[in-house]
């Protein structure tokens, strides 16, 4: 569906976006993480038109859409980190002009402005004006605004900040609700935990790069392999755990503390459960064998960090 | 292209949000106090001065015409520039252009929307006027197709000044800025050109003249503008280049087009531009280039006036295209 490759956005001297790659399918709810200044927004502007970049290609269904301002638009919707409304316009109205900005009005588009201040649970406030509206609620009007285009990809900027966890939860029902109808949704955030419950998949993006990317599954999956597996083993059977353990090229690392193993294993949870039986067949007495549960904003860090060293390192 | 019509959708947006605040009658009701004020001023002087006398002066109305003319003038050139400097700051400030740019209007289609909205807002107060113009029939002199063409000549400059506000708009970042620069830029735009053609014509004409008399000797001074001696160059330096100057002077095409019909004071005729034909001895008056002064010069502010949107129209667009796609051809090039 949309497909970024090697994107670059330079800011005079600044590189802030340096062989950018992502790729988010049809339907997706895709979560775009990364800290402060990381480039989340200007990847997302470069991706809307609102920005030129320095270099590579953003296709949408195969197309390359940058140069044609007008196909671009009528494919993605934007809504930015921040609110944009005219303060004299009524909720109503609001949406009615941006429709007629796509060159929708008459009935048939007031029926869908409706439609959609009810989706995003602003029907009671039709006739408000924009300048009566808690923050709340024009985050979700602006919401609906990236939507009166029906586009096939919408592009929220950090829509949860600044909202209470009352309006964070609505507006995570209101885009599961808009991803189950089929919309492609990228959104944006600082914190990859928020994201665990919403989104299909996710990208990292740190220092204009995008580190890491897949399915909640496997950033899971990533962030579990993080943590040593800790085994238990009988007191007088170390030293053979220690045999069969070195047997593994996937295990990387073996340390003590009393009768628990903690092993660095980089392994997939195949080859763990392969390593559980290997002990067991060696007749080593397994009393426990786990893996720490390692929370996805600990994954987050080490992989910020863990970019930083290497940066450093670089340099 | 359907520009043109209320499909613009910022255009619509402006009409109807302006319709509600009711800024326009209100603006409309003061402007037309004033032109009012005037136009009665002068029926009154025509009617005492018909009553002392027993005649009524027609010789006045003509220049009832250009003083509601240039009345008019002068509001719009206050005007203007408040109604434009902000049209493109303000939804900047407001964070809304970057909303509107990523919808399917292109800037040019921002900027023209804001540029119509302006020009019917003024269009309406022009039109809101005529009635006091129209005056002007009652003792007759001027026909109705001549009150419309000063109209439309009064709108142009009317276009050519709103250019120049929304050029600043979409430059600047900010209203305050803007609203300096566009009042800067339309004085400059009606005194500079003006000031040069005073000047480039009267330093050309002192030295034709001295030249002139010079070449005659001592019976130089013998003849004067009605006597040409044969044999001897009339100027050196065409006389004739400090016009240009006059054609971009707002002023110059509005007393043209105002004047057009001409008058007559005792003995001396004149009529549109031709008077400076009267005044500068080496360019003659009669000619008949005199009578393309208004269309020249409209020509030359439409054309001015385009050009200001599409600077206006580059200036918002966020991903320039052609200076950028060469700079990046020519660099991968040299790579
Ligand atoms: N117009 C600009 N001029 C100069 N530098 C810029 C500009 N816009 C962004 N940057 C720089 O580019 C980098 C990426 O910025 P960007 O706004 O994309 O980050 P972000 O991931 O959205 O961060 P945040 O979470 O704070 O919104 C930052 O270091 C920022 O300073
Ligand atoms: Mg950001």
């Amino acid at each position: 569906m949309l497909e970024i490759s090697h994107l670059y956005k330079k800011f005079g001297k600044f590189v802030a976006l340096r062989d950018m790659n992502m790729k988010v399918d049809e339907g997706e709810l895709f979560g775009f993480v990364g800290s402060n200044g990381a480039g989340k927004t200007t990847t997302m502007r470069i991706c809307v038109g609102l920005l030129a970049s320095d270099g590579g290609k953003v296709t949408i269904n195969g197309e390359e859409v940058l140069n044609d301002h007008k196909k671009l638009a009528s494919l993605v919707g934007y809504v930015p980190d921040f609110f944009g409304v005219y303060s004299n316009f009524t909720c109503m109205e609001y949406l009615q002009f941006f429709a007629s900005t796509y060159g929708l009005r008459g009935y048939d588009t007031d029926v869908m402005c409706q439609d959609l201040l009810k989706l995003v649970k602003l029907d009671h406030k039709k006739d408000t004006n924009v300048n009566g509206l808690s923050r709340g609620m024009k985050q979700r009007l602006c919401l609906a605004r990236g939507l009166v285009h029906d586009p096939k990809i919408l592009f929220l900027d950090e829509p949860a900040s600044g909202l209470d966890p009352q309006s964070r939860f609505e507006l995570k029902e209101i885009l599961k609700n808009l991803s189950s109808y089929g919309k492609t949704i990228i959104i944006s955030s600082h914190i990859l935990p928020e994201l665990d419950q919403m989104c299909s998949s996710v990208g990292i993006i740190n220092k204009g790069q995008v580190v890491l990317q897949g399915t909640m599954d496997e950033i899971h999956r990533a962030a579990a392999m993080q943590s040593p597996i800790l085994i238990t083993v009988a007191n007088d059977q170390i030293d053979d755990a220690f045999a069969v353990l070195k047997e593994f090229a996937t295990v990387q690392k073996v340390t003590a503390r009393g009768n628990i193993l903690s092993v660095v294993f980089t392994g997939t949870k195949e080859e763990e459960s392969v390593l559980l039986t290997s002990l067991v067949s060696h007749n080593v007495a397994v009393l426990n064998f786990y893996r720490e549960d390692s929370s996805l904003e600990s994954l987050f860090m080490d992989i910020v960090s863990g970019e930083m060293a290497r940066k450093a390192k670089e340099a | 292209m359907s520009k043109f019509s209320i499909k613009n959708a910022v255009l619509y947006k402006d009409m109807t949000l302006d319709m509600k605040k009711g800024k326009i009658f209100a603006l409309i009701l003061v402007f037309n106090l004033l032109v009012g004020l005037v136009a009665f001023t002068f029926l009154g002087g025509i009617t005492l001065g018909g009553i002392s006398s027993g005649k009524v002066s027609y010789a006045v109305m003509p220049f009832m015409l250009y003083t509601l003319v240039f009345l008019e003038y002068g509001i719009m050139i206050m005007v203007v520039p408040a109604l434009t400097a902000g049209v493109i700051s303000l939804e900047k400030e407001r964070q809304t252009l970057e909303v509107l740019l990523t919808t399917r209007l292109t800037p040019w289609e921002i900027v023209w929307g804001k540029f119509w909205s302006v020009i019917n807002m003024v269009g309406l107060l022009v039109l809101s006027s005529v009635p006091f113009l129209a005056l002007v029939f009652m003792y007759g002199g001027i026909n109705i197709i001549h009150l419309l063409l000063i109209v439309a000549v009064f709108m142009v400059i009317t276009m050519y000044t709103a250019a120049m506000g929304i050029m600043w708009s979409s430059i600047l970042k900010n209203t305050m800025g803007s609203v300096i620069m566009s009042y800067i830029t339309v004085f400059f735009s009606r005194t500079v050109f003006l000031s040069l053609g005073i000047g480039v014509s009267g330093v050309i004409t002192a030295i034709d003249e001295a030249i002139y008399r010079n070449m005659l000797g001592a019976a130089g001074y013998s003849y004067y503008y009605s006597q040409t001696p044969t044999g001897i160059p009339q100027y050196i330096i065409p006389p004739e280049i400090g016009i240009p100057f006059f054609l971009l002077a707002p002023e110059c095409t509005m007393w043209d087009v105002a004047n057009r019909m001409g008058f007559q004071i005792g003995t001396w005729s004149t009529r549109g531009m031709d008077f400076l034909g009267e005044i500068y001895p080496h360019i003659s008056s009669g000619k008949w280039y005199w009578y393309l002064w208004t269309p020249i010069s409209v020509g030359l502010f439409l054309l001015l006036t385009w050009g200001m949107l599409k600077i206006s129209a580059f200036a918002l667009n966020p991903v320039k295209k052609k200076g950028k796609k060469n700079k990046k051809s020519k660099k991968s090039k040299s790579k």
